[in-house]
């Protein structure tokens, strides 16, 4: 089976630093990766570089086999999707304008579709936005916006999802929701799903594959179960993290290093 | 409460329709007002009929030309703001923050100081602010620059320094020369460019920002977010340059650098409820056009046969207004 989206011998670099070393990953079809690594680790640009947004220093991404750099822009957008860490809020636009930017990739018409505007209403609906379609995007707040954009993210329906910290901001109840919505609708049978998380506890409960960047080049790639151990995340997060009876992971908050 | 969502439709309708209202309703009253007292029968008719006679030749000759130069100015000054705007994704964007109306109005002062024949002031113009233009682009598109804060800055650098250049100009200048050069910075229509020219390039140009709408509607919410969902953000930001700035140059070549207008009114088009920009650019040139049409009109016949620079008065019309529908609207 080819892998939906490959890197190979991939390495990055901001300025002179070596973020990131020799990279060679598959994201296949059902997986949902979870990436994980300190503040300045190199996860964003990871995140932006597999959606072609950013050549990589060196290696290669392919998407379905195909050197990423080989399609044109909206083509590629029909398949990858991202959500980046920092987003705007539009000049004056409405709840409901923010989400059908998500149609561009598959858009045929100059004007909206009766189906796009459709899906857009949906995907509000799916984030629990429906009753703010018509505000403008800055009366709302972080989680809210948060929200927006994922909705935007179900409008464009890309078959590689690569979300940039998708919870941040959201409080407990709305991150359990959009955590399982997102797994749903992006990591089916053909589709493949990438977060930066920083919640341990929801990374290990959401990730069927964990990446570990420590952002000096060395990562670490692999089924959560043989990733996400004590020793390598303690390693990681430079903080320490036992397992407990129950076999959660869980971080030594009491110690500081 | 939350707000129903909006059917766009029909808000589409409403606005273009209050556009296409509100300009149908500047150039008739520019049509309709002048030293000379015809009657509006008498305009209608004479729009289409040719008979000869004196109100004739004022109507073909000198009012409807200065009318719809007024109006093609305004529209395209409007168009090139709302570009900008989304351009530098900031709503204090107009067509002169990049410098290019700064580089036309140096040449073309220079041109007055060394005494240079009229016929020359026009093409200085336009060679300034291509110059300006080509200088801005060169210097801030190097780099990785997603928000264009680079171009903002490199920009708002050359017009200080522009400006610096008129102050030099205007303080060298001989005093008989004076009054010529202010008027021509405060923006001056009586020597406009043929109107049809003009309006050509205004539909050329609502033609070819029409055509990349749907881009701008991504870019508002930022480049980088823009290339994510498959708009290719260096060509767009390109586009986008080029179309805004030739569109302010041609405004600036035929009228002078007049101010507000490009400013004010996407923002006006925005509170009456366009932030599409497939509806926003088409209302917005509507509403600049109507807008510099009623101030030209009052600009010549105000102090009659004195001429007010009708920069003065989009600013003294449009402020009002503005701010009227800014104290309506809790949020911008």
């Amino acid at each position: 089976m080819t892998p939906l989206l490959r890197a190979e011998a991939l390495s990055l670099r901001h300025e002179d630093r070596g973020l990131l070393e020799a990279l060679n990953l598959s994201l296949m079809p059902g997986q949902c990766w979870v990436v994980l690594g300190p503040n300045g680790a190199g996860k964003s640009t990871l995140l932006e570089t597999l959606a072609g947004l950013r050549a990589p220093n060196e290696g290669e991404v392919h998407l379905h086999g195909r050197p990423l750099g080989d399609f044109r822009p909206r083509e590629r957008a029909r398949q990858i999707g991202l959500l980046l860490q920092q987003d705007g809020t539009g000049l004056h636009n409405s709840v409901l304008d923010l989400a059908l930017t998500g149609s561009y990739p598959r858009k045929r018409h100059w004007w909206d579709t009766p189906e796009e505007i459709f899906a857009a209403h949906r995907a509000l609906e799916q984030t629990g936005l429906g009753e703010r379609a018509g505000q403008t995007t800055d009366t709302l707040s972080g989680g809210e916006l948060r929200r927006a954009q994922i909705a935007r993210l179900l409008v464009q329906d890309p078959t590689v999802a690569l979300l940039d910290e998708p919870l941040a901001n959201l409080d407990i109840a709305q991150q359990a929701r959009i955590a399982h919505l997102l797994k749903d609708r992006f990591s089916g049978p053909d589709r493949v799903l990438m977060m930066v998380l920083h919640d341990l506890d929801l990374a290990l409960t959401l990730a069927s594959h964990c990446l570990l960047l420590d952002g000096s080049g060395a990562w670490l790639a692999g089924p959560r179960q043989e990733i996400a151990s004590e020793r390598h995340l303690t390693r990681l997060f430079g903080q320490p993290v036992r397992r407990e009876a129950s076999g959660h992971l869980v971080i030594d908050w009491e110690t500081t290093s | 409460m939350p707000a129903a969502p909006p059917d766009p439709g029909r808000t589409a309708t409403r606005l273009v329709g209050l556009g296409l209202a509100a300009a149908c309703t500047a150039l008739l009253v520019s049509l309709l007002t002048g030293s000379a007292s015809i009657s509006a029968w008498d305009v209608l008719r004479l729009l289409w009929i040719d008979d000869g006679t004196v109100d004739d030749r004022i109507i073909d000759q000198l009012r409807l030309p200065r009318t719809l130069s007024a109006f093609a100015v305004g529209g395209a000054l409007s168009l090139a703001g709302t570009l900008m705007q989304v351009l530098l994704r900031n709503p204090l964007g107009d067509p002169y923050v990049l410098g290019v109306s700064g580089g036309a109005s140096v040449a073309v002062l220079a041109g007055m100081l060394l005494g240079l024949p009229i016929l020359w002031l026009h093409p200085l113009a336009l060679a300034g602010a291509f110059a300006s233009m080509l200088l801005v682009f060169a210097l801030a598109s190097r780099h990785d620059d997603p928000d264009n804060r680079r171009l903002l800055l490199t920009g708002i650098v050359m017009a200080a320094g522009w400006s610096a250049l008129i102050g030099l100009v205007l303080s060298l200048a001989p005093p008989l020369q004076l009054p010529g050069m202010l008027f021509w910075l405060m923006g001056d229509l009586s020597a406009a460019y043929s109107p049809g020219l003009l309006l050509a390039a205004l539909g050329l140009g609502l033609a070819a920002s029409l055509a990349l709408a749907p881009q701008l509607n991504l870019a508002a919410f930022g480049l980088r977010q823009a290339a994510a969902l498959g708009v290719d953000p260096r060509r767009l930001r390109l586009q986008l340059y080029l179309l805004a700035s030739l569109l302010t140059a041609v405004a600036v070549t035929s009228a002078g650098a007049i101010g507000f207008v490009g400013l004010v009114t996407p923002h006006l088009a925005r509170l009456l409820g366009a932030s599409d920009h497939r509806l926003l650019l088409p209302v917005a040139t509507l509403l600049g056009g109507a807008l510099l049409t009623l101030a030209d009109t009052a600009a010549r016949t105000l102090i009659a046969p004195a001429q007010l620079p009708v920069g003065v008065l989009t600013a003294l019309l449009g402020v009002p207004v503005f701010l009227w529908l800014l104290r309506r609207e809790p949020r911008l």
